[in-house]
């Protein structure tokens, strides 16, 4: 049978699934079929498991049984793909890091535990940029992810793979991390939703550390419904993350913005922002655009005054290094991962992260190493803790007149690989939009707005056409205001 | 603010990675640029006197201190024999490493 992937959704797949039309093994199968036939061009995935089929028919076994489990597990028999840098118990995560080749998990991460429970079944694990660290894949030790409507650019990153993979069809839903955008600019890149969950919403036991006061796991799919349905299975507090919400924290938390109607959401613009500079014209236009179409619709629209938001990606390059440089001491060529030998026990240190760790993760590590030094820890880290701060008191102001405010999620469409890899700098203004939401612990959602088309032509002859983003902002442990908001927008773009 | 080739390799060495020569250079160029973009954040002056929650979460977040016993739990420690198996060098059981001490 042949199964149309692409307007498949996880409603969709459990409505054929109940009527018998689809089995488990046969969407596993298509998805199989479509790795094999495109993935070479892509290289979204740094692992197939060899046993997805099997769990595929596991799943068809135990629905067909029908047994009170089989009925409360919502996701039975829906195949994810997963960022790898979360672990699965029994499988290798290697986070697209050289250091971690031949790590092997000795436990599930608590989404995965979450995700097993609702009777989601693995099909993969996904290239990422080394460890998190970087906004294109281009710092994956193994290759880069080609963009699926142009392979002569990036997918976007970290998470590229996570949302190539979904924009391919070689996957229905995947989960990516977010720290300053990993999940959503890739989501604008490659035409898909991705959401960054409040801070603390969805438990980070079983991810790979990057930017502790910053990351967060969170959902890619073609639509924001099943984003939301993922959420609402990967979220809630966990024992074994102290820095998981509970659910009294959820709640004080909504109670601070329980003005809000969902009926009547008040959107707000920045215009500091989108004056600023350095944002390509078709962003601009497109975005104006999805403005006006979600005022003829008759949303409310109000511009808010952020003035200290022009800071955030310095503060950003500032406080994340500095927690990168901490969070990877652990990579010690002792406890896991690879080991290059040296003379002695400082010789195995030097040898092995200087070998084994790419050029963007030592460029990080040196960076935070620097700001955290003794001398300018003051000048450097105490000063961006300040200003994020008073970042977060400009949101709080602004969230007293509107509800949600939009910006592009990123200030170009996807780049031509090799493009920025010189230039760190001109690499870390891709994240313009979104590091804002990771320093002040907002979530945020990425929803597809269109395309823009390029001078360039595909191989039919076509003029190539590049997917392009909005970013929608919400109060924290908002995020229903996030998939109200979504599914408008939607509709009237 | 320009940073050394030699205050790399005070940093590489602090935080234990080796580096070519041509990396050092790069890596003094990197850092002088970066440092330049982000030194904007100095303009700020406002907040200067506040007690700030400098390293701690955003300031508008609920905070609370997450205590638990200090008693063993194999719960927060799953097969402690896997963990040992992953270490690169392990024996009987037991993580394997170069001696520390003259």
């Amino acid at each position: 049978m042949t199964i149309d992937l692409k307007t498949l959704t996880i409603s969709k797949v459990r409505e054929m699934f109940a009527n018998g039309t689809l089995t488990s093994v046969e969407l596993v199968q298509a998805y199989l079929d479509q790795i094999k036939l495109k993935d070479k061009d892509i290289n979204a995935f740094r692992e197939v498991f060899g046993d997805a089929l099997e769990q595929a028919k596991k799943a068809d076994d135990l629905r067909k049984s029908n047994s009170t489990e089989a009925n409360s597990m919502s996701l039975l028999g829906i195949p994810f793909a997963i960022k790898d840098n979360m672990v699965i118990e029994g499988r290798h995560a290697g986070a697209s890091s050289k250091i971690l080749e031949n790590y092997i998990s000795a436990y599930d991460a608590t989404v995965i535990a979450k995700l097993k429970k609702a009777g989601a079944i693995f099909i993969g694990r996904l290239n990422m940029d080394e460890f998190a660290m970087g906004g294109s894949t281009e710092n994956s030790a193994y290759g880069v992810v080609k963009n699926p409507n142009d392979l002569s650019r990036v997918a976007g990153g970290s998470s590229g793979g996570s949302a190539a993979s979904v924009a391919m069809d070689e996957t229905l839903v995947s989960l990516g991390s977010d720290t300053g955008g990993s999940i959503r600019q890739p989501s604008s890149y490659c035409g898909v939703v991705g959401l960054k969950p409040t801070y603390g919403r969805v438990s980070r036991h079983g991810l790979m550390a990057m930017g502790s006061s910053l990351d967060v796991i969170g959902p890619i799919a073609k639509t924001v419904e099943e984003v939301e349905e993922i959420f609402n299975v990967i979220s809630g507090q966990d024992r074994y993350d102290a820095t998981s919400l509970s659910s009294e924290d959820v709640k004080s938390a909504i109670e601070k913005s329980s003005n809000i109607n969902l009926q009547k959401l008040r959107v707000g613009i920045v215009p500091e922002l989108m004056n600023m500079g350095g944002i390509n014209p078709d962003v601009l236009k497109n975005l104006n655009e999805g403005v006006e179409k979600l005022r003829s619709a008759g949303v409310e629209i109000k511009e808010v005054s952020l003035p200290h938001i022009k800071y955030s990606l310095a503060v950003y390059y500032i406080l994340m290094p500095a927690e990168v440089s901490s969070n990877m001491a652990r990579f010690d060529s002792i406890k896991y991962g690879g080991k290059v030998e040296g003379k002695d026990l400082l010789g195995d240190y030097l040898n092995t992260r200087g070998e084994l760790l790419g050029k963007e993760v030592r460029r990080r590590i040196i960076l935070g190493t620097y700001v955290l030094s003794s001398g300018y820890h003051d000048a450097y880290y105490n000063k961006a803790n300040i200003v994020r701060d008073l970042i977060s008191a400009d949101f709080k102001k602004a969230y007293e007149q509107v509800d949600v405010i939009l910006t592009p999620t990123a200030p170009s469409p996807a780049f031509k690989i090799g493009q920025n890899t010189s230039d760190p700098i001109q690499m870390y203004l891709e994240d313009v939009f979104t590091v804002t939401a990771n320093l002040i612990g907002i979530p945020a959602i990425s929803v597809p707005s269109g395309f823009v088309e390029t001078e360039e032509l595909n191989e039919r002859g076509d003029k190539i056409k590049l997917p392009l983003g909005v970013q929608f902002m919400a109060p924290l442990c908002r995020e229903d205001v996030l998939f109200t908001i979504g599914k408008k927008f939607t509709e009237v773009v | 603010m320009i940073i050394t080739t030699g205050e790399i390799q005070k940093l590489a060495s602090l935080s234990r990675l080796k580096l070519t020569d041509e990396e050092t250079e790069q890596y003094a160029k990197d850092l002088t640029g970066i440092l330049k973009y982000v030194d904007q954040i100095q303009e700020v002056t406002e907040g200067a006197d506040t007690t700030s929650t400098a390293g701690k979460t955003p300031s508008d977040f609920p905070h609370r201190n997450v205590m638990r016993g200090d008693v063993s739990d194999q719960a927060l420690n799953p097969a402690p024999q896997k963990l040992v198996e992953a270490a690169p060098k392990h024996q009987d059981g037991l993580v394997e490493v170069k001696k520390i001490l003259g």
